[in-house]
């Protein structure tokens, strides 16, 4: 019983996978879009490098009856990539929907959006935990792709675009 | 209305009460020691000591690596350690994840919940779905059995909402693990069940591993386990009532106490009238 339990589980868990506060790494600085990341851990999940597309036909109920219309993404893995060592800045781009941005880090400036630690290279940031909140407003409701757009990552002393990671939201 | 508040194990409340500000955000005490030690930007959290990330770790080769950049991650290994000499002390005294349901299952009248004890084992399903959460991250999909239903990350949004006044957190409710960890964990298996440790008892993977080393433990000369005396029990069913997790079972005009489940919480030896239960050394 707790084993079929606890497989029901994790195959739930695997079908909200790409709808609910939906993982992801990404990788700076990365000229290619190829480098710069996907869905899941570094790698992937299963070794399979996928692109973040949140599909909100695809939420489970419970977040559909108690949250909906907020849409959570996060990541734990920014990888410095690189041969030297940045401060980074983040960025939504494209985004006119409001976004809450919630980080662990005692060393992120919610005002600038930025990790003010450098990163050093081949490392990633260490204890993190990054979380956004799209508040998706009504007139978004019934489109087909509700944001298209990404994150970037900046370099915060010289404002050069180190990294861009394609992020869609859609509802079909 | 009677509640299931029997003679009061205080110290053991207490306890409690230290487990929340040792280990769960906002106070997180010992991660924030930690880390003020080790240097370290990231944010003191009951994440900080993970315990169900580290079993996965365990089964899936990560845990090494893991334990280098924190060490406060070799609880996974000090914790058995210390079940098998003195029996899972964490489970019955600190484990806030435990601890919260099961204090607020106290509070519940009696006819009101449900009671499961005698009826099913909870140690066949706990070594069940233990077997699964290993199986789980040997095959590399940890993670949808892991930190989607993780029990601890639902707790700590609620000690946070309470102490922060935060009472929309949308740690919780922008998932439906979530929701659901939330609602099982706190409620059917928390809050309306006899003992209020209903996740413990059959989805816990650090407390089976506990279990398990408690289990061979108590079978060595030296080591602290909870005793009956036969020749003192009048069967009075009292450590019956107050354990809970359901360790403490009838048998042939005695008791007998299942080291799979027991958690050395001493509910049962403050219960009994008769001083037939002890926590001794073998």
């Amino acid at each position: 019983m707790g084993f079929i339990s606890l497989s029901l589980g994790g195959f739930y868990s695997l079908s909200i996978l790409t709808s609910e506060m939906v993982h992801f790494h990404i990788n700076f600085p990365a000229a290619d879009r190829e480098k710069a990341g996907g869905l899941g851990p570094p790698g992937g999940f299963g070794g399979r490098l996928q692109p973040v597309v949140v599909n909100l036909a695809k939420e489970g109920m419970p977040k559909r009856a108690c949250c909906p219309w907020i849409v959570g993404i996060s990541t734990h893995w920014i990888t410095n990539i690189g041969e030297k060592a940045y401060t980074i800045r983040l960025e939504l781009v494209n985004c006119s929907i409001p976004v809450d941005w919630s980080c662990s880090l005692s060393t992120w400036n919610p005002k600038t959006k930025a990790i003010t630690q450098e990163v050093l290279p081949h490392q990633s940031v260490s204890g993190l935990s990054l979380d956004w909140y799209f508040h998706i407003p009504p007139e978004l409701r019934n489109v087909e792709v509700i944001y298209d757009g990404g994150l970037s990552i900046v370099d915060a002393q010289t404002g050069e675009n180190l990294s861009f990671l394609p992020i869609k939201i859609v509802l079909r | 209305m009677r509640l299931g508040l029997g003679k009061k194990n205080w110290i053991r409340y207490l306890f409690f009460l230290i487990g929340i500000f040792l280990f769960v955000s906002p106070f997180a005490l010992l991660a924030r020691f930690a880390y003020l030690i080790l240097d370290s930007a990231s944010k003191p959290s009951i994440h900080s000591t993970c315990l169900r990330m580290t079993v996965e770790w365990i089964f899936s080769g990560r845990l090494f690596e893991a334990v280098i950049s924190n060490p406060l991650y070799l609880a996974v290994i000090v914790l058995p350690i210390i079940a098998f000499f003195f029996g899972p002390l964490w489970c019955g005294w600190l484990c806030p994840a435990g601890s919260i349901p099961e204090s607020l299952s106290r509070l519940v009248p009696r006819r009101a919940k449900i009671d499961l004890s005698g009826k099913i084992n909870p140690a066949a399903i706990r070594y069940g779905y233990f077997a699964g959460f290993a199986l789980f991250a040997i095959i590399g999909l940890g993670f949808t059995v892991c930190c989607y239903w993780c029990n601890f990350a639902v707790m700590e949004k609620i000690v946070e909402d309470i102490f922060l006044l935060n009472l929309w957190d949308l740690g919780i409710w922008a998932y439906s693990t979530g929701i659901i960890t939330l609602v099982f964990w706190l409620v059917i298996l928390g809050v309306i069940l006899k003992g209020g440790r209903g996740w413990c008892n059959f989805a816990c993977p650090i407390g089976a591993i506990q279990s398990l080393a408690h289990v061979v433990g108590s079978r060595v000369r030296g080591t602290f386990r909870i005793a009956h005396d036969e020749s003192k029990c009048d069967n009075c069913g009292s450590c019956m009532e107050a354990c809970p997790t359901w360790a403490v079972t009838s048998s042939k005009n005695s008791v007998k106490i299942n080291r799979h489940v027991c958690i050395v919480c001493k509910e049962c030896v403050v219960a009994c009238r008769r001083g037939a239960l002890g926590y001794l050394r073998s």
